[in-house]
């Protein structure tokens, strides 16, 4: 697991979004994919369950579950529609260097100069949804690959929103609350398409 | 979730849609609300933007995912501590073994050497 955190986690250059990304012949691809938001629910649930973690280990996957599963809320709050595209792809964090940026570097640097504020680079403060719906990847930091919403499930969503009697997962499941209080609106959404 | 039932439900279903980005030229602003298509493939004449698609995961994930992300914990029918959920979110009842059941089947034998 820390494999995985430590070589496919980066963090976006401007806006400081957390995201998990593939390497494919020995180089980083950039491509954030709505599937890989399932790897927040992996992390929290081994937190969870798994009585060999270290407290250093748990809080590097806590910091890691939370980031991702921001940034996944994100490309939601991100587009018009308010549905996630299928996947995005991300600019490294130096221009031209995809090598750069790995959110492992943050965390240990914010580990090293004292553990100040909510966490490393990308929590403080936490990445706000795009304002503007230009659709530019310079602001963005990501262009969309694949525009397609497929429907997919947020299990992150429900597993962070679950689990977070043992974590502190409580500001990420307040998003999700919030999003189901609208919901309740009596307001006819499903008519209109306006 | 409001969105998902704003951009993605159609007369006969929820249907994925081809650009997240982009909903302007979309199947429920071209198409007049009374002209209800009869199968799939009439939507699709009409459709610029939602897809003649429903994933499987969709009823047995999305969903169950949202209701379960949504509903007061004290009503949760699948409480962690009593099942499990599989890839795409198949519930299982979490179970132990009675005692008799282990001594039918010899459980365990091979991990301890004396049951």
């Amino acid at each position: 697991m820390f494999g995985a955190i430590s070589q496919l986690v980066f963090v976006s250059p401007h806006r400081h979004l957390i995201y998990i990304t593939d390497i494919n012949e020995h180089s980083v691809t950039g491509q954030f994919e709505h599937l890989s938001c399932f790897f927040p629910a992996l992390l929290a649930l081994g937190n969870s369950t798994l009585s060999s973690l270290t407290p250093n280990e748990i809080e590097l996957h806590q910091m890691a579950a939370l980031g991702l599963a921001e940034s996944c809320w994100l490309l939601y709050k991100d587009t018009k529609t308010g549905l996630g595209p299928e996947d995005v792809l991300f600019d490294p964090f130096k221009p031209g260097d995809m090598q750069s940026g790995r959110f492992i570097e943050h965390y240990d640097a914010w580990v090293a100069a004292g553990r100040r504020g909510a966490g490393p680079i990308g929590f403080n403060p936490p990445p706000k949804p795009m304002e503007s719906r230009l659709y530019l990847a310079q602001h963005r930091d990501y262009s969309v690959q694949h525009r397609e919403y497929n429907l997919r499930p947020e299990v992150s969503c429900w597993a962070l929103s679950t689990l977070s009697g043992s974590l502190t997962f409580s500001r990420l499941s307040r998003q999700c609350m919030s999003c189901g209080r609208r919901q309740k609106i009596p307001s006819g959404v499903n008519e209109t398409g306006k | 979730m409001q969105s998902l039932l704003r951009w993605t439900r159609t007369s006969n279903g929820f249907a994925a849609l081809s650009r997240a980005s982009r909903p302007e030229s979309g199947y429920q602003n071209s198409m007049p609300r009374f002209v209800k298509p009869t199968h799939q493939c009439d939507a699709l004449a009409y459709s610029t933007s939602n897809l003649s698609t429903v994933y499987s995961y969709f009823l047995a994930e999305t969903l169950k995912y949202l209701y379960l992300t949504f509903i007061d914990p004290e009503e949760d029918p699948w409480p962690l501590e009593t099942a499990v959920l599989n890839t795409e979110a198949h519930g299982f009842p979490i179970f132990t073994w009675s005692e008799a059941q282990q001594r039918r089947w010899d459980l365990f034998r091979s991990n301890s050497g004396t049951q």
